[in-house]
This record gives structure tokens, C-alpha cells and sequence, in this order.
């Protein structure tokens, strides 16, 4: 792979991973915690549940 | 001698009241009265509203209200002479 | 929390004092955060729910900072919405990962003591250390009232000081008197247990009333004048023929001005784009790491970034209305329309305000008691044309609605943003009346709405909040959608053209092969494969469909050239006007952002109303580019 094709391919996944992150952060999580809760697995689920952010975060500038 | 009762959906723009009684649902009258349609306070009909003449916009207790006349129904009031 | 915490350090959080700032709607409240915050604030969410937190911080002269919380403006604490509960709970520290404020700075309209003083006498009840701040004084003198502050004060029970939040006159030494009352807490040292709130009979109610009569008829020596002017220029406003000219006419202006006064401004990003796109790619050679810079970042951020000065108009505009009061009145004209098919009277003034974006609008439907109500409000109102779509319509009116004059200084293109958003409106109230007549039947909701008095715009206001705007509107492009676009940009360059083939490259990647799968689903509709792959994630958000389209088109632009054109001159060579037209009905129509469904799906607790919000839209959005499209191909378009 040449050189720019490498810094690239770098930058995409960065983006890939952030999208990702996001993703996760707004919608998995809660999901999962959701889960976790219908499990028993009470205090797993509050970890995760702390971590999660409602889907808007400032997006779009909720006022 | 029985007076037909009055209320605040059946006045005029320009009519002045003193606010008899608030009624209606729990929910409704405690909005009402927190928005300030107490008991012995005057309403003055402001304005009433294009199309219909609903909604109407009340002065009370220093704050002007818009309101639906159906909602004004639940204030019963007499009629100030001006 | 999604607050930036690293304004403070993290020892200094656990001792600086928080106050929180609580009082009736249009008392001026956040002219007076701005004024002790300097607008430096931050907005964000209650943890778990979808309630809007504002907290901002300010430093006082001898270094200490305080954080100060705007709760949201509620007549009452008795918690009939989410709303009145969040700031109730958090008054009485039962929100967890949220401390309990050291001082409660209550606001009060001094023009409207007779009913703000309730829920002044409601935050009494609950035991916190308060401070009054009796704002708009200005304006009650000027209508001759005269107020002992020291008799107010002492029936009270704690101070009460004068303000002008607008300028900020009697911000400093009511920020004096309250941090000695926050340091004399500390010192006392007591946490007053998390006292248990009942809501109130209407009996206390008016008992409470009673209370505020008695105290003001000690500490008013006359009460402020009510305002004729005011009432005047309601008359005209509100009159049914010549109100309805007027909110035309403003509208007209706006809408005009969006695209005048937008012009010079967007044709300085559009030339700064282009010449920084074409300076990287003087800077090397060939290779994905030039394409992934022109075609993909600089192509498609660059073309949203365009609309910026667009979407700052629009909401300065909408900041202007609200802060001076019209939107009450507008919301009154309109309220007979808006009855009629069911839509609850107060969510008239959030659904306008989401023309900024669905979502405050969904979260202001907390103010609706009534489930049904609630629900229908939530899902009509992505419908109200967001903001994100402004660069969506934009785009192909610039590219295909030439700009003639129509009368006067109103043009053709201005027009046809406002019959666009019309449609929007007018989608709503439609499908408000359907929901109403079939699935969420329900009683009429009440209006019950305060009408506040005219006011001059606080520009400092205005200010804060289209800096906050841009700020936002920037980072979303610099993160989301830069991001959609980088990924989107690799989906459409690989895998890579075999040799000889026939096809222009973008045929062979994924995000071809995708778009030319969908096609068949979407020609119908006057749509291509192209715009087929910029829909994919235009679903997600909203102004991505610009960057898409910017990003598909220059990979696929053989020359140099190609790349440095416009996107409306392109689409302009490229589509019949048929297409454009469809598209923007889809626009009007289409479900297009996650975060709306998200919320929504919080909002309502299930998957299944999202689901369905989903569905029905783009069931709609169908049907109306479908007939659309067929309308304009028979017209010869």
C-alpha cells in the first residue's frame, strides 16, 4: 500500500471507531443495559447505564 | 330570585368580571388557579381570537391569558357594571 | 452528565457552591443566567431522562467559582409534567448524581408579583436557602409601581433584591448577598433532609394565593400599570384580517431574508472551500489520500458548512420572535387551526421553535398532561420542517428555481422556501388529524397559555444563543457528519474499477453496488442510484444527504474540473427539475434523523412508537414523491 493509501486508511478508521463509539454510547448501551437489567445482573448494568448518553448529547442543539 | 349563572367563556371582548368560582377537573382548575383564576379576582376579556372568536385572551391578576372559551366555562363570574 | 466538567478542577467541585436559578416563564430567568454567566454555559441532560439541563459557571472576584443551574420555567412545583418534577426534585436533591443546590436564586417578574409570587411562596416551602430576584424593575417603575423591597423581604422571610437582568444592572450585589448566604449554609453545615413533596389541593391553592395577597398588599404600595401600548399593538396583531397579514408578511421577510441576506456570506465559504481544495491537491500527488481530502472532506463538509450562514438567519430569526413575545400571538391566531385537528394549543409555540430542530419540540411536549395528546404531539413533529433541512432545500432551490423578482424585493426562491416549510406545517396539522381522528382519539387539550408582554429584544440574548447555535452546528459538521462522509467516501472509492471496465468507478464500489440495488425501489420516484446512496446515511442525518450527494458526484467527476464546480450547478446538469421537486417533497416528508427516533423511543418508553414514527414517514414520503414525481413528468417537467 502506498503511503497516502496508508494515512487514509488510518483516517477511516479513526472515523469507523468514532461512529462506532457514538453508536454504541447512544443506542447499544442502553439496550444492553436494558438487558442486563431483565438479567438480575443489577449492578452491571448500572456501570453501563452511567456511561450511556441520551441520543441527542447536544447533537443538535437541543435548546 | 335565581340568577341564571355566568361564565367567563360567554363574555365579550371589553366585559369586566369578578371570578366567582373556579371549577371544573382537579387537573384543569388547579392549572387555573396557579395561572392566577382565584376567587375574587377581576378578569377583563381582552381580545378574542380571529376565525371563531375562540380562543379569548383574559387579563387577570396582572397577567394576560389565552384561553379556550370551553376552558373559560369552568370560571363562573359576575358581571361588573363599568 | 454530559456537562464539561473540566472548566473546574476536580477538588474544587466537591466545595464550590451551586445555586440554582427558579421562577415563572418570561420572568426573564435566562436573560439573568446570561447575565451572571456571561453565557458561558453548557446544555445538556438529566441523567436517565430527556430533560433539558442548562448549567453554567461564573467566577467571582476573589477566584471562587460557582455553578448555577437554569431550571426550567414552571408555574408551579406540583408535578403534573416531567418538567415541574425535574425541578422539584432537584430542589429537593432527590435527583441522583445531581447535588442539591446551596441556594435557591428565585426570579420574579416585578410587573406580575400577583401571580409569580405563588411559586416564589412554593420554594419557600421547601426549606432551601433562598434570595429573590425581583427583575424587570425598570419596567415596573416606568409603570409607576413602587415596592418596599425591606417590607417584602421581611414577609418573606429572606432577601429581595432589584434587577435588570437585561443589562445587568443588580446582578452583583444580589451574587454578593447570595454567596454570603451559600457560605453561611456550608458553615451551618446541615443537609435538610430530602423533604417529601405532595402537590398541593386546589384549596391550598388558593390559600396560598391568599398568603400572596396579604404580603403584597404590605409591600405594594401600588402595583404596575398595565400596558396600554401593549395592548394596542395586539389589537392589530391579533385582528383577524390584519394579524393574519402581518404573521404573512414576517414570515415573507424571513424567508426572504434567508436567502438574500445568506447570499454574500455563503459565496465566501463556497469560494474558501473551493480554493482549499484545490490547494491540497496541488499539494500531491494522486492517491486516496488526496481523493479521501478533496472528494471526501473538503467536498462534502465544505458543502454543508455553506449553510451555516443560512441556518444562523433562521434562528435568529426565531430567537427574535420568541424574545420579543410574538410567538405567543402567533400561537394564538393559529390556535383555532391547531384545535381543530387536536394539537395541544402550548405545543404550538415549541412545534415552531422545532424549526430548529424536532427534537426541543418532543421534549417539550413534557408540558402536555394528556398521554394521547402527548404522543400525537411527538409524532407529528419531525414533520415541522428541522433545520438540518434548510441545506437539503436549499441546495436544489439554488439549483433549480431561477431567482426572479415576484413583487417587490420578495423573489421566487424565498417563496419557495416558504411554501416548503407551509408544507411542513401543513403536514403536520394533517397527519395531527388523523392520528386524532383514528388511532390516539382524544379529548380537545386546553390551551391555558400566557400571552407576556411585548418586549424589546434582549440582543445579548440573541447573541449567546447564535453563538451557541453556530458552536454547534460546527461541531456536529467537524464530528457526525465529517465522519458519515470519511466512511461514505471509502464505500464509494473501493473496491476499485477492474481494468477496462466501462462503467465510471463508482459503479464498481460498495456503496455503488448499494445504490444501484436500491435503485429500482426508488426510480419511481424520479431518484437514482446515486441519490440512493446518498440516502442511506441521509437517514441518519438529515444534512449528510448534501455531503453525500457532494461526495458521490466529485468521485465520480473524471476532470479536475468537475471537482471544483458546485454542487447546484451539477445536480442543475444533471437532474430534471422533475427530480428536484420529488426529492423535495421527500424531504418535507422523510423520517431523517436517528436522534428524533431515539428520542422518541425515550420519550415513550418502547420501541414501538419510533417504529411506527419511522414507518408512517417514509410510507409518506413515498406516496407524496411518487404522486409528485408523476405529476411533474406529465406536466412536462
Amino acid at each position: 500500500m502506498s503511503e497516502q493509501g496508508m494515512i487514509a486508511g488510518f483516517i477511516v478508521a479513526v472515523a469507523t471507531g468514532f461512529l462506532a463509539k457514538r453508536f454504541y454510547r447512544s443506542y447499544g448501551a442502553p439496550i444492553l443495559a436494558d438487558f442486563l437489567l431483565k438479567r438480575g445482573k443489577v449492578s452491571a448494568a448500572m456501570k453501563i447505564r452511567g456511561k450511556a448518553k441520551p441520543a441527542c448529547g447536544g447533537d443538535c442543539g437541543c435548546d | 330570585m335565581t340568577v341564571d349563572k355566568l361564565y367567563l367563556g360567554g363574555m365579550k371582548k371589553g366585559d369586566r368580571a369578578l371570578i366567582v368560582a373556579t371549577g371544573g377537573p382537579i387537573e384543569i382548575r388547579r392549572r387555573l388557579l396557579e395561572m392566577g383564576f382565584l376567587e375574587g379576582s377581576v378578569v377583563e376579556v381582552i381580545h378574542e381570537a380571529p376565525f371563531g372568536k375562540d380562543p379569548i385572551a383574559v387579563r387577570v391578576r396582572g397577567t394576560l391569558l389565552a384561553l379556550r372559551r370551553n376552558e373559560a366555562n369552568y370560571i363562573e363570574v359576575h358581571l361588573e357594571v363599568a | 452528565m454530559s456537562v464539561n466538567e473540566s472548566a473546574l478542577p476536580l477538588n474544587e467541585q466537591a466545595r464550590s457552591p451551586r445555586f440554582a436559578l427558579a421562577g415563572n416563564p418570561n420572568c426573564g430567568k435566562t436573560a439573568l443566567f446570561n447575565a451572571i454567566t456571561g453565557g458561558r454555559q453548557k446544555v445538556g441532560n438529566y441523567p436517565g431522562v430527556t430533560v433539558e439541563r442548562k448549567e453554567g459557571f461564573f467566577t467571582r472576584p476573589d477566584g471562587e467559582q460557582v455553578r448555577i443551574l437554569d431550571l426550567p420555567g414552571t408555574y408551579s412545583l406540583d408535578a403534573k409534567t416531567p418538567d415541574e418534577e425535574i425541578s422539584r426534585d432537584v430542589l429537593l436533591g432527590k435527583i441522583s448524581d445531581e447535588e442539591q443546590p446551596d441556594v435557591i436564586l428565585a426570579v420574579a417578574d416585578a410587573t406580575s408579583l400577583e401571580r409569580n409570587l405563588g411559586l416564589i411562596l412554593e420554594l419557600r416551602a421547601l426549606g432551601r436557602p433562598m434570595i429573590l430576584a425581583l427583575n424587570m424593575m425598570d419596567l415596573a417603575r416606568a409603570r409607576g409601581a413602587v415596592i418596599d423591597l425591606e417590607v417584602l423581604g421581611r414577609e418573606l422571610g429572606f432577601p429581595v433584591f432589584p434587577t435588570v437582568a437585561v443589562n445587568g444592572d443588580g446582578v452583583e450585589p444580589l451574587l454578593a448577598q447570595a454567596m454570603q448566604i451559600a457560605h453561611a449554609a456550608k458553615l451551618s453545615a446541615e443537609k435538610s433532609p430530602a423533604a417529601d413533596w405532595k402537590n398541593s389541593t386546589p384549596n391550598e391553592v388558593r390559600d396560598r394565593f391568599a398568603t400572596v395577597d396579604a404580603i403584597l398588599a404590605k409591600a405594594v404600595k401600588r402595583s404596575a400599570r398595565p400596558l396600554i401600548w401593549s395592548e394596542k399593538v395586539d389589537r392589530i396583531v391579533v385582528h383577524p384580517v390584519w394579524g393574519s397579514i402581518i404573521l404573512l408578511f414576517i414570515l415573507g421577510v424571513i424567508f426572504q431574508a434567508i436567502f438574500s441576506w445568506a447570499a454574500l456570506p455563503q459565496e465566501w465559504i463556497e469560494k474558501g472551500v473551493g480554493a482549499l481544495g484545490k490547494s491540497v491537491a496541488g499539494l500531491m500527488s494522486v492517491g486516496p489520500l488526496r481523493s479521501l481530502l478533496t472528494d471526501g472532506v473538503i467536498a462534502g463538509v465544505g458543502s454543508v458548512l455553506v449553510f451555516l450562514p443560512q441556518i444562523l438567519l433562521l434562528f435568529f430569526f426565531i430567537l427574535l420572535l420568541e424574545d420579543t413575545g410574538y410567538m405567543a400571538r402567533a400561537a394564538f391566531l393559529m390556535d383555532r387551526v391547531m384545535g381543530k385537528v387536536g394539537l395541544h394549543g402550548r405545543a404550538f409555540i415549541p412545534l415552531l421553535s422545532s424549526f430548529a430542530c424536532a427534537i426541543p419540540g418532543i421534549m417539550a411536549t413534557r408540558t402536555i398532561e394528556n398521554r394521547r395528546d402527548r404522543l400525537t404531539t411527538i409524532l407529528v413533529a419531525p414533520l415541522m420542517t428541522p433545520s438540518a433541512t434548510l441545506p437539503n432545500y436549499s441546495l436544489l432551490i439554488a439549483a433549480f428555481i431561477p431567482n426572479t423578482a415576484v413583487f417587490g424585493p420578495v423573489r421566487l426562491q424565498g417563496l419557495v422556501m416558504l411554501g416548503l416549510y407551509a408544507g411542513g406545517v401543513a403536514a403536520t396539522l394533517g397527519m395531527a388529524w388523523v392520528f386524532k381522528r383514528t388511532l390516539l382519539k382524544g379529548v380537545k387539550p386546553p390551551l391555558l397559555m400566557e400571552l407576556p408582554t411585548y418586549k424589546v429584544p434582549s440582543w445579548r440574548n440573541i447573541f449567546f444563543g447564535l453563538r451557541d447555535r453556530c458552536w454547534i452546528f460546527i461541531r456536529r459538521a467537524g464530528t457526525v457528519i465529517l465522519a458519515i462522509t470519511i466512511i461514505l467516501w471509502f464505500v464509494a472509492s473501493y473496491p476499485k474499477a477492474p481494468e477496462g471496465a466501462l462503467l465510471p468507478p463508482i459503479d464498481y464500489s460498495y456503496a455503488g453496488r448499494i445504490g444501484h440495488a436500491i435503485e429500482p425501489l426508488i426510480r419511481p420516484l424520479g431518484f437514482d442510484w446515486r441519490i440512493g446512496i446518498a440516502f442511506v446515511p441521509g437517514m441518519a442525518a438529515r444534512e449528510v444527504m448534501v455531503s453525500a450527494l457532494a461526495t458521490v458526484y466529485a468521485i465520480e467527476g473524471k476532470d479536475e474540473e468537475a471537482t471544483g464546480r458546485a454542487l447546484s450547478e451539477v445536480l442543475k446538469s444533471q437532474w430534471s427539475v422533475a427530480t428536484a421537486v420529488s426529492l423535495l417533497v421527500w424531504y418535507i416528508l422523510a423520517c431523517q434523523c436517528l436522534s428524533t427516533l431515539a428520542v422518541t423511543r425515550r420519550e415513550t418508553n418502547s420501541w414501538r412508537w419510533p417504529l411506527f414514527m419511522f414507518s408512517y414517514m417514509t410510507a409518506l414520503a413515498y406516496v407524496g414523491s411518487f404522486i409528485t414525481y408523476r405529476l411533474c413528468v406529465w406536466a412536462g417537467l
